[in-house]
């Protein structure tokens, strides 16, 4: 499969990519077994999903015995940070500020996260500031 | 100039052809509807695709008729419309002044003459009207291919049968297919790998329009789109066939049995959903036959939309049999009456008889009309 450089990822190659991450690395069959049994994916077509991710540059391959081995080349954390950037810059207007307000005014979330959300602000200015 | 006054003669009559052959059809569909035979739809997409072939072959027809003319055959049979109302007029069918009348006949002479040289406020506007049109329609067509082609180029190859390419693309969310000049290609949204009844429905409707010629259908009426504009007709012809093409379609896949009727309809909603959600920017990208439009319009006007009307047809839908039979039977007056419509809307070849009668009864009015004002002229001196 030709490569093609692609920023984003779908909603069903972002659940491959989760298990990968889960995983460490692994094969089809790996990740197959980590999907839901409801799932009920057929191995060609998560070996096409994992072929694509490839090409995307998302993940290598290497061959061992009959099967490949897949291995992120991405971290999970920099996929989150890009994939929030991506959001901020579509949705938001590209003002992160505006993505936290949005989130820090939802109703659904929890004091606890929201004392989170501040210890991780405030850790992150006493450290910009010193 | 000889060579554009045939081109634009040729024009006028395509699109005199198209309005015909329209109204035509409409008669023949409203005829089909009515005698049980609503659910002939490849039938009916068969017929309206040979009316088209005899509208754009109707230069070669009316080439052919005087090419066998001139060889001698049917020499004395005219055919021609304004010749025949040219000899009503003159046995008297019917009372009007000879000058207006000549000017009648001519009239689509003088029109083509003034659209030639540019002279006149409506033949400027006509001028003006085509070209601008003719434009956009040719960047819409252009940017739509580039699209369409940066679509595909950035698919995932699958699978490949010969000169069908399955493709898989994270940029559409709605199967389409679409052609090259040698292979075609099927494109599946990458999603539908996870969604393994949707991309069975996908492929097997996506094939059944191939087997059915429909890409090359669409390419020919996108690629003539630029030219005919202006014609209703030419887009209500169009629509007809997108819509057809999807219900035989859809008649097709079912009628094998390996799809159930359920999933079909799931599949054609869930894809309409997420492109009534998401995919703006492909309603532009043409050509291409999709699996499903979105209909946004029908949402906002709140009429029937045309994916209630495929599914309540794939519903209800049962095969008719003797389908070659009814469309021989059907086509053959059709392609008959308006092979002779071609023949009967051609510009004369040459002055008839009477014509000449006519042009010498204009010529007498006006020399009695010269001689009655003179004649008052010595009365009143």
């Amino acid at each position: 499969m030709k490569k093609k450089k692609n920023e984003m990822l779908t909603e069903v190659e972002l659940e491959f990519m989760n298990e990968l991450w889960a995983l460490g690395e692994g094969t089809v069959r790996d990740v197959l077994e980590k999907l839901p049994d409801d799932r009920n994916l057929a191995y060609t077509s998560a070996a096409t999903i994992l072929r694509i991710l490839e090409a995307k540059e998302f993940v290598t391959s290497r061959k061992s015995g009959k099967s490949h081995i897949y291995t992120p080349t991405l971290a999970k954390d920099v996929y989150q940070a890009r994939s929030l950037k991506d959001l901020s810059a579509k949705l938001f207007d590209d003002t992160p500020a505006s993505l936290v307000a949005a989130l820090v005014n939802d109703e659904g979330i929890s004091e606890e996260a929201l004392g989170q959300i501040r210890a991780l602000v405030d850790r992150r200015l006493k450290n910009d500031s010193g | 100039m000889i060579a554009g006054e045939a081109l634009l003669d040729t024009f006028i009559n395509a699109n005199i052809m198209f309005l015909l052959a329209f109204s035509l059809w409409f008669v023949v569909r409203t005829v089909m509807q009515h005698s049980g035979l609503k659910h002939a739809y490849g039938t009916q997409l068969r017929l309206l695709n040979t009316v088209f072939l005899v509208v754009i072959a109707a230069p070669v027809i009316a080439l052919g008729f005087t090419a066998l003319q001139s060889s001698g055959v049917a020499k004395g049979v005219s055919l021609n419309l304004s010749d025949m109302v040219v000899a009503y007029y003159l046995n008297g069918g019917f009372q009007m002044n000879a000058a207006e009348f000549e000017g009648l006949v001519h009239a689509r002479d003088n029109f083509i003459l003034n659209v030639l040289h540019g002279a006149g406020f409506i033949a400027q506007l006509a001028i003006a009207a085509f070209l601008i049109g003719f434009f956009i329609g040719m960047v819409r067509l252009i940017y739509s291919i580039f699209c369409l082609f940066r679509i595909v180029a950035h698919s995932y190859a699958w699978r490949c049968f010969g000169r069908v390419h399955i493709r898989l693309s994270d940029r559409t969310l709605v199967p389409f297919s679409t052609r090259g000049l040698r292979n075609y290609y099927v494109v599946i949204p990458s999603h539908m790998l996870g969604a393994s009844e949707e991309m069975r429905v996908s492929l097997a409707h996506e094939f059944q329009h191939i087997r059915q010629g429909d890409l090359e259908w669409e390419i020919l009426l996108e690629a003539l789109k630029p030219i005919f504009f202006l014609n209703p007709a030419y887009h209500a012809w169009k629509r007809q066939v997108e819509d057809l093409r999807e219900f035989n379609c859809d008649s097709a896949v079912l009628s094998t049995g390996r799809i159930k009727v359920r999933a079909y309809c799931d599949t054609l909603m869930s894809v309409c959903q997420k492109t009534l959600r998401r995919d703006r920017a492909f309603v532009i990208a043409v050509p291409k036959v999709t699996l499903v439009t979105a209909d946004r319009s029908a949402l906002r006007d709140g009429k029937v939309s045309f994916l209630e009307h495929r599914i309540l047809s794939a519903l209800g839908a049962r095969r008719v049999r003797f389908e070659r039979l009814l469309f021989t039977a059907v086509a053959v007056p059709l392609v008959v009456a308006l092979t002779l419509t071609t023949l009967a809307i051609q510009r004369p070849g040459d002055w008839s008889h009477d014509r000449l009668m006519l042009s010498t009864v204009v010529n007498l009015e006006r020399l009695d009309e010269i001689n009655r004002l003179s004649t008052f002229g010595r009365v009143r001196d």
